[in-house]
């Protein structure tokens, strides 16, 4: 108890006053003291100065009177924690050149940190907003159990079976998208509905903004018709009035009553508008749809991953012996939902971060040799201490509390620096980073630069503290072998080129990577995509087909649309395809040549169902045949074009002109046979970066289904962006209630495809241009540094007849050797790191000799001309003056 | 830091004699400065104790931190600033409870030594 209290008075007595104050009290009492004393010796009849020499004798001397004392007072490390910060502190204000340089140097590298580690926070780290969402797995169906490319909806047995399998999941509930009209808000629209099993909201955890959620007894037949809003439209079609609870709305003529609106942040599994139950019969209606049904399910804590694999894969089998016709060879697939809603963009956030910390650690490196410099000069300093009782230890701790100091003030600006770069790199970053528009500042990443910052002052402040227990201290105080500086030790000159070839090193590996990045960037750029790009835009268009009343789906108003926009002037090609244009792989059948094995065993078929115009609209050039006509329309036998790659890949380059294809009916479908009409030229329009894969074309009025939505591309002979009203009223010219969202030019799709190469050839440039600059002013510096040190022992040189060119050659090459050997090591290092970068790469190798040798060889001349200067700075020495400074 | 002479527990075994006389003085006289304590001291051990007034200071310290003591500021009869301390309601509970301990220690040590010379 009274050790506490002791203990709580000298920690508050540490922070409550200064130390100079608490010492100018102690000098006053003690010299109040002696004073007593000696007045009682004059007292005695000493002669005054007798009588004060006599009370300082008993006494016991002032000063080691004083020393024991502050010994107690406060906490020693405490205050002499405090002592050094001021003294760090002190010495930054009195050479502020080598401080700003410093500070500026670490301000790049750690700024650069903690931009990236923005991103990452934000994107990978913050937790989804739900409850225990690290155990949330998502079940896909497989068709083929060895094929997990391929998705289908998992059955409703697969979903009661996981549901009875309380052992591994906790919870499962059904979700399914659709597209809706929706009547009862403000204007008719259309609204993405997701259809939930009742389980989904408790289980997620998330709660309403108003109203309530569903629960499982919404989703009881009879008791289904109910509906949650979501923030957005309840804001735009409701005016965020909480009278819409309660409302009735009608959704593809069927009604509904709302009862709660969910918060804006809440886009699970995906954006929706609303959210409906999901019935028992509704799930069997939807497996025989064969539809998107996605399950969600709920690990038990503890479960992993992999351990629910197990669980499903067993379910499959068990699913497969019960019912060999309908399961035979069918695989259950799951996989984690925050990892898989970050899985794409995780790898190449991490290897940017990785990026940024080479950066960091080059600027360290750099800083850490700036400071070994600094430490020569400040050998007399340190010498007077150690003569003065200064311990070793003493010494270096105050060296890195010195380093902790200024990288914290590194720190502080790159927390400023990083701050104001969010926006560009938030602006930059591809549109399908996950979260991307919720990265920002927050604590988390204050505290993580903070860290970083003392992490890197003490990383570099070690380096010139290994220095100082290496070296004899007390030798610095002999003034002549100071003013020599012939007290270089061997190992810190070592130690100096060490951490040269190492920033050397680092910085190699950033430039190849950037340069390999910005390769693969401009070859993306030159790909010949086949087609011609500019002039075209493309539109989704939703043909409001609940004004059917029987809600048959017709071809009509998708072709009728494509014909009125044909007609307008400035229109050269109007057409419409069913599915996006570049937006990767188009669903459909599967097509194969008659008596040969499907495609999903080996070469992938790309469908396309497209409008007669489509190859007009896009240029694609016709190789044999012909192609489509207004005529090829749902009455006339399914025809088909096939592209070379198909010729080639996959009926042996035979002619194909009249040739039979086989399509497999999707889902409850009829199988069909189409003949093949025309062959046309390979085009890129998938995807920028995939080479054409084998592709089938068939008319738009001979598909075998329709989506909610098709879309329109037109070719303009004017700018597309000064046709675009008109196109939109050429569309409601034939029902005003058409909606048209999406419009994008082909050159906008095709840059947002280029945005992730870009994103990260711009980063990797800019980390590798600040780790190249830090590195070149590194090694300028000590070279400069070294030159200064070796002024006498150059002028003795020449004093004995040592040429110019021969101590040019000389500083060169003690510049130059840990440079080269940094150069090796990082083309070693870059070559093996080669294969993490592989998977962003096109059209470039990781290994890629020309880009290695290029880069080391311009690093090479680089930092030879920063070598350069110092050195001849070093032959315009005069031998008479070197000498005589002596 | 100079390193002391003294081993650390012979430091404290003083150190806590010499707060016992602090503490007693001050009971004794009221509050005091550190000089009036020191003669105190002095004083009542004849001189014998003849220590570095200096040596004092470390122990108030140590008293006020413990809250055994505390201090303020006053001005000494040759007019000059100085600290008196003076003993808080918790020192005197110390006190007597060291007094109670120091006598029962003594009573012991004095059998040992009775014990000694009667086995002699």
């Amino acid at each position: 108890m009274k050790a506490l209290r002791r203990a709580w008075n000298r920690l508050a007595a540490s922070l409550r006053r200064t130390e100079s104050r608490r010492d100018a009290d102690l000098a006053d009492e003690f010299e109040a003291h002696v004073s007593l004393l000696a007045e009682r010796y004059r007292q005695r009849g000493m002669s005054a100065s007798d009588a004060h020499r006599a009370a300082l004798l008993k006494f016991g001397g002032l000063e080691p009177a004083k020393e024991k004392y502050r010994d107690q007072r406060g906490i020693p490390l405490l205050d002499s924690l405090r002592q050094d910060i001021l003294y760090a502190l002190r010495g930054m204000r009195q050479n502020p050149g080598f401080t700003a340089v410093v500070v500026l140097c670490l301000a790049l590298g750690i700024g650069a940190n903690a931009a990236m580690f923005t991103v990452i926070n934000s994107v990978l780290l913050k937790p989804l907003p739900f409850k225990d969402s690290d155990r949330l797995v998502t079940i896909l169906g497989l068709p083929r159990k060895s094929q997990k490319n391929f998705w289908e909806a998992p059955s409703v047995e697969a979903y009661e079976q996981i549901k009875a399998d309380t052992a591994h999941f906790s919870d499962a509930v059904a979700v399914q998208n659709d597209v809706v009209s929706m009547t009862g808000g403000n204007e008719p629209c259309w609204a993405d509905e997701i259809e939930v099993t009742g389980e989904f909201f408790p289980m997620l955890g998330v709660a309403p903004l108003r109203g309530r959620a569903l629960t499982p007894t919404d989703a009881r037949p009879g008791h289904d018709t109910v509906a949650v809003l979501s923030y957005k439209l309840w804001r735009s079609e409701f005016g965020g009035d909480d009278s819409a609870l309660g409302k009735t709305i009608h959704l593809d003529a069927k009604s509904y009553v709302v009862i709660g609106v969910m918060p804006s942040v809440f886009n699970f599994p995906t954006y929706s508008d609303i959210w409906v139950p999901l019935s028992g019969a509704g799930m069997s209606a939807v497996d025989a749809r064969r539809a998107q049904v996605r399950l969600t399910a709920l690990l038990q804590p503890g479960v992993k991953l992999e351990q629910a694999q197990i669980a499903l894969d067993t379910i499959a089998e068990r699913l497969a012996d019960s019912n060999p016709n309908k399961f035979k060879g069918k695989g259950l697939l799951a996989s984690s939902v925050p990892h898989s809603r970050v899985q794409s963009v995780q790898k190449s956030l991490f290897l940017l971060f990785g990026a940024v910390g080479f950066v960091l650690l080059i600027a360290c490196a750099n800083v850490g040799n700036l400071f070994l410099g600094q430490s020569w000069k400040r050998q007399r300093e340190f010498s007077v201490r150690a003569a003065l009782g200064a311990s070793r230890a003493r010494l270096v701790r105050q060296l890195l509390v010195e380093s902790v100091v200024v990288a914290l003030f590194g720190g502080v600006i790159g927390i400023a620096l990083a701050a104001s770069c969010t926006g560009i790199v938030r602006s930059l970053a591809p549109v399908d980073i996950p979260r991307i528009e919720q990265v920002g500042m927050d604590w988390t990443v204050v505290l993580f630069t903070l860290g970083a910052a003392v992490t890197a002052g003490i990383l570099f402040g070690i380096v010139p503290a290994i220095q100082l227990s290496l070296s004899r201290i007390l030798p610095g105080l002999t003034s002549r072998e100071f003013s020599k500086g012939a007290t270089r030790s061997f190992a810190a000159i070592r130690l100096r080129d060490l951490l040269t070839a190492g920033e050397v090193a680092l910085a190699l590996v950033l430039l190849v990577g950037s340069t390999l990045a910005m390769r693969s960037f401009l070859s993306l750029l030159q790909i010949n995509l086949g087609f011609r790009t500019d002039h075209l835009v493309t539109m989704r268009i939703l043909p409001p087909r609940y004004k059917d009343p029987k809600g048959e789906k017709s071809f009509g108003t998708e072709l009728e649309i494509a014909r009125h926009v044909r007609a307008l002037p400035g229109v050269d090609a109007a057409t419409i395809k069913l599915h996006p244009f570049l937006a990767g792989f188009d669903l459909g059948s599967n097509f194969h040549t008659p008596g040969k094995p499907s495609p999903l065993d080996d070469v992938r078929v790309a469908i396309r169902y497209i409008d007669f115009d489509y190859f007009h609209a896009l240029s694609i050039p016709l190789v044999s045949g012909r192609f489509f006509t207004p005529a090829d329309d749902s009455s006339q036998n399914p025809i088909a074009i096939v592209n070379e790659s198909y010729v080639k890949q996959r009926m042996e380059n035979k002619n194909p002109l009249g040739e039979q294809l086989f399509e497999k009916g999707w889902g409850r479908l009829p199988d069909r046979l189409h003949t093949i009409v025309g062959e046309v030229a390979d085009v890129r329009d998938e995807d920028v970066s995939h080479p054409p894969v084998p592709t089938v074309y068939v008319p738009f009025a001979q598909s075998p289904f329709l989506n909610d939505s098709a879309y329109l591309l037109v070719r303009t002979a004017l700018p597309p962006a000064l046709m675009v009203k008109s196109i939109e009223q050429q569309v409601w010219s034939i029902d005003g209630d058409i909606p048209v969202e999406q419009v994008e030019t082909a050159d906008q799709l095709i840059a947002d495809l280029l945005a992730e190469p870009k994103f990260h050839a711009l980063l990797l440039s800019a980390f590798a241009s600040i780790g190249f600059t830090l590195a070149l002013v590194g090694i300028y510096g000590v070279v400069s540094y070294s030159v200064g040190q070796r002024t006498r022992e150059i002028g003795i040189r020449m004093a004995l007849g040592a040429q110019r060119g021969r101590v040019l050659r000389m500083v060169l090459a003690g510049g130059m050797i840990p440079v080269w050997v940094g150069i090796a090591v990082g083309v070693g290092a870059a070559l093996a790191l080669a294969r993490l970068i592989q998977s962003f790469l096109f059209g470039v190798k990781p290994t890629d000799p020309a880009t290695f040798v290029a880069v080391a060889l311009a690093f090479s001349a680089a930092a030879l001309l920063a070598c350069y200067q110092p050195a001849r700075r070093a032959t315009r020495v005069d031998p008479v003056i070197a000498l005589r400074a002596e | 830091m100079v390193k002391k002479a003294k081993p650390d527990d012979k430091k404290d075994v003083w150190q806590g004699t010499l707060a016992i006389m602090v503490l007693k003085t001050l009971e004794a006289l009221g509050p005091q400065h550190g000089y009036g304590i020191a003669c105190r001291i002095e004083q009542i051990s004849d001189d014998l104790l003849d220590v570095n007034h200096g040596t004092l200071y470390p122990v108030l310290l140590k008293l006020e931190q413990e809250g055994s003591i505390s201090s303020e500021w006053g001005i000494s009869e040759n007019n000059r600033r100085a600290r008196f301390y003076r003993l808080t309601n918790a020192g005197r509970r110390e006190l007597r409870s060291e007094k109670k301990h120091w006598q029962r220690t003594t009573e012991i040590i004095a059998r040992f030594f009775a014990l000694k010379e009667r086995v002699r």
